[in-house]
């Protein structure tokens, strides 16, 4: 036995010794790997791009799926469309290079690009687009099927020329192709649309690890001018404070948009890093249900606007930044202008208005989604409005699925919070089906005329929707979400202001590659 | 004195085990698939958004099979485990058993690696604490130890990630690469995050391992150990490792399961593609089949690991076993 166990003690002492040398190993292989990987990404950093986004799309299907975050990735830089829109809000050609208006505006001619073809190699002709036009207005979900139902007829004339004719003459149609709603999709992605989608962009569709991140590469037969990064990978965080981290550590070259804009100051030094400020078409609306009887009345409605500060709830909610509007128009629309005055904040004017709606002690449920900027104001908007006379009963509901559930849905709501992201959504308002409930035959009549007036006509017939709305305090349009991109300094042509639901990758470059 | 087990008696035991095994598998199924599809909201309106109409919702509704029975989609879905098929997400139409599989593999190795990396931690220490405890030295490694037991893993996380990625860059901040893609990208992204749960579970660990140690060090046979000569901390280790070893054992295997639930906070500070991140993003999106087979594998792996533990006593505590296999058998 006493032999017996000396042999055991040797080996035991043999395996510590293995286990410490394992132990070494280990930690020279941190350090040496920990050197060898630092030295590629800080001599070349531009072959590849890094971005940092938050919410991550659960499918890539843009045609049923109304996910923003899907054109946030796929938008002009896989799927192309026959115009875009540029970052001033101005229509561009892309894949057409013209387009005619007949004289009664109902018949729209495109010339295609010549030479134009999908990743996979195949000829992006009339005939194509005309397949993906036809999926699109037959299998989208409700927001495209109602884009594109004044379309009557779709054809392709020649290879090079395709020809649309509407039932009603509509402003709005030619628009919604810079979005979802006119991408050109290759005939032979129409069955892979949800894990591989397939267009003619500079960028090809690579990989995609579900939880963490999405792969673009180079598409290299790309038609036009290409682009000169190999491969872009979208990281996606969920939490602000890792996004900042990765960013920090060098991890990342971009984050797509600040998703805690306090936290913006730790990006203050221009020698590492680049913050552009810009516009989205994101309206933080405080909504009204039309349906509830006190909010029916005009007067308890104004009440809440002139008891809002608006500018402190940007200065508690979203660290100060975000533009003040008005009504449902961001900037960069034609036909924006600054309404953010009609109704300023004036508790004693808010009270008067109170008293004058002949509701005692109005009470109202506050209904908010589980995202930052609606719950960070919820304290905010109880005390102000406290201060008017009105007294507010909120909850939180997680957001998306119990929010649509409750608000959306069954409209069990007074007021609720949410960002309307869509561009040109001043058309919600004309919805009376929609979750707000707003009925004005007025308004309504007027984005209708709108819709189908020329350009300049249509302009000014939009000011007026937009200035109705204010004036009928439909809704408090607290603050217009600022897009804070940050960039590391070697990055250029990243467009401020996000003019649609893409981020466009097609101008990025970096002064290295 | 336990009863001798001869070879049926072995037998019996791991059936009867099994039996239980396969007993609380199907009453978890069960209780996993009515909690889950009692969230309410529903998967067609969050797929369409804030832009949707009723008669679109309840069309995807039917065209997913969710207008159905609940104890026919419970039937269904217990009827697919049965054969190994996890049913379909509501999104891409993907097979869950696919879906899973990476981040399955994420979390498999992050918890392995960190109660891996825990025992590194707690087996010496927790030696040295018993070996030494009215000395200096023992009681500084059990006051560490308390201290790491207080420190939640994702405050550990955060620091790590401060030092490491952003003020000395010797690491990334966060993110996942597989092993197969890199290698070095891939121990490089899971260095962290293994070092947080080994230290924290470590010190929890450690004072079981000192605690048993210290319970077996005061035993007759290693007072006998020490009569012929060996010392102290030899004699600890030789003649009371596999004594301690067996409450080592019983907390371990609590600690792994418990290894699954904590990894999920671990891989929301560390951003890895785990089981934890694609429960949230299912339970947010309301992909409720993602949701209930993920849960199940969950709790299946932790059921299974339980089972593996009452089974691992037979093979470590020899009064289990019958004479002739016991000792002889080695």
């Amino acid at each position: 036995m006493g032999q017996n166990s000396w042999g055991r003690t040797q080996l035991g002492r043999r395996s510590l010794i293995a286990g410490v040398a394992a132990a070494a190993v280990v930690a020279a292989a941190g350090c040496s790997t920990s050197k060898t990987g630092e030295q590629p990404s800080s001599s070349n950093p531009g072959r590849s791009l890094f971005i940092g986004a938050v919410t991550m799309p659960e499918t890539f299907d843009l045609v049923t799926n109304n996910d923003a975050a899907i054109p946030q990735v796929l938008l002009y830089n896989v799927y192309e469309t026959l115009v875009k829109i540029d970052g001033d809000g101005q229509l561009r050609p892309l894949l057409a290079t013209a387009w005619t208006v007949s004289d009664d505006r109902l018949t729209y001619t495109f010339t295609l690009q010549s030479g134009a073809k999908f990743a996979s190699g195949t000829p992006v002709n009339a005939e194509a687009v005309m397949k993906s036009l036809n999926l699109l207005r037959q299998t989208g979900n409700a927001v495209i099927k109602a884009r594109h139902q004044m379309v009557e007829t779709i054809g392709a004339t020649d290879d090079k020329t395709l020809t649309v004719t509407l039932s009603k003459p509509s402003q709005e149609w030619l628009y919604s192709l810079t979005s979802s709603s006119g991408v050109v999709i290759d005939p032979e992605g129409f069955t892979t649309l949800a894990t591989k989608p397939m267009g003619s962009g500079p960028f090809a569709f690579d990989s995609w690890n579900k939880g963490s991140d999405i792969t673009l590469v180079r598409n290299g037969s790309y038609w036009g001018t290409g682009t000169r990064f190999d491969k872009v990978t979208w990281r996606y965080f969920k939490d602000a404070n890792a996004m900042n981290a990765a960013m920090l550590s060098g991890d990342l070259d971009i984050i797509s948009n600040v998703a805690a804009p306090q936290t913006l100051p730790q990006f203050s030094d221009p020698a590492k890093f680049t913050v552009l400020e810009g516009t989205t078409n994101g309206e933080v609306v405080l909504g009204f249900n039309h349906d509830t009887p006190a909010l029916k009345n005009l007067k308890l409605r104004q009440a809440i606007c002139h008891a809002i500060d608006r500018q402190a709830v940007i200065d508690t909610v979203w660290g100060g930044k975000g533009t003040l509007i008005g009504s449902m128009v961001p900037p960069t629309d034609p036909w924006y202008e600054d309404l953010s005055n009609t109704y300023p904040y004036d508790v004693e004017k808010a009270k008067q208005l109170v008293a004058e709606s002949g509701i005692k002690n109005p009470t109202l449920r506050l209904r908010v989604p589980s995202l930052p900027y609606a719950t960070g104001a919820v304290q905010l908007l109880t005390s102000q409005l406290k201060a008017a006379g009105i007294t507010l009963k909120s909850d939180v509901l997680e957001f998306p699925g119990r929010w649509l559930d409750v608000v959306y849905t069954k409209g069990d709501y007074d007021l609720t919070i949410v960002a309307h992201v869509e561009s040109h959504d001043l058309g919600n308002w004309a919805n009376p089906k929609y979750y707000w409930h707003y009925d004005n035959p007025t308004f309504q009549a007027l984005m209708a005329e709108a819709d189908a007036s020329d350009e300049q006509t249509a302009i000014e017939k939009y000011k007026q929707a937009a200035k109705i709305l204010a004036d009928d305090a439909a809704a408090d349009f607290l603050f217009l979400l600022p897009n804070l991109i940050v960039t590391k300094p070697d990055i250029h042509g990243v467009s401020p202001n996000a003019t649609s639901l893409s981020f466009d990758l097609t101008t990025v470059t970096s002064k290295l590659t | 004195m336990l009863p001798l087990l001869g070879e049926t008696g072995r037998l019996r035991l791991v059936l009867g085990r099994v039996a239980v095994l396969v007993a609380s598998l199907l009453a978890a199924s069960a209780i996993v698939f009515w909690l889950v599809n009692a969230l309410p909201g529903d998967v067609a309106q969050v797929m369409l958004g804030n832009s949707s109409d009723p008669a679109s919702v309840a069309e995807l509704r039917a065209r997913l099979g969710l207008d159905r029975p609940l104890l026919v989609r419970y039937g269904d879905w217990l009827a697919g485990l049965a054969t190994g098929d996890l049913g379909h997400s509501a999104f891409t139409g993907e097979a869950v058993g696919g879906l899973v599989a990476r981040p399955l593999t994420v979390t498999f190795w992050l918890v392995a690696l960190g109660t891996l990396g825990s025992l590194v931690v707690a087996v010496p220490a927790g030696l040295w604490a018993a070996h030494r405890r009215r000395h200096w030295d023992g009681f500084a490694v059990n006051a560490l130890s308390q201290v790491g037991m207080a420190v939640p893993a994702f405050l550990a996380g955060i620091a790590l990630v401060l030092l490491f990625a952003v003020n000395l860059r010797w690491l990334p901040a966060n993110g996942y690469v597989s092993f197969g893609s890199d290698p070095a990208g891939w121990f490089r992204t899971m260095l962290l995050p293994v070092v947080s749960i080994s230290v924290i579970q470590g010190a929890a660990l450690t004072r079981y391992v000192r605690s048993a140690f210290v319970e077996v060090g005061t035993s007759d046979h290693i007072r006998t150990a020490r009569s012929i000569g060996w010392g102290r901390l030899s004699a600890l280790w030789r003649h009371g490792r596999r004594e301690a070893s067996l409450q080592v054992v019983t907390v371990l295997g609590l600690q792994v399961a418990a290894g699954f639930a904590g990894a999920i906070v671990v891989e929301q500070v560390f951003v890895l593609p785990g089981l934890g991140s694609m429960l949230m993003n299912a339970v947010a999106s309301r992909d409720l089949m993602v949701v209930q087979s993920v849960v199940m594998v969950l709790v299946a792996i932790v059921l299974v690991v339980m089972a593996l533990l009452d089974l691992s006593y037979v093979a470590l505590d020899p009064r289990l076993r019958t004479r002739r296999d016991g000792r002889g058998g080695q």
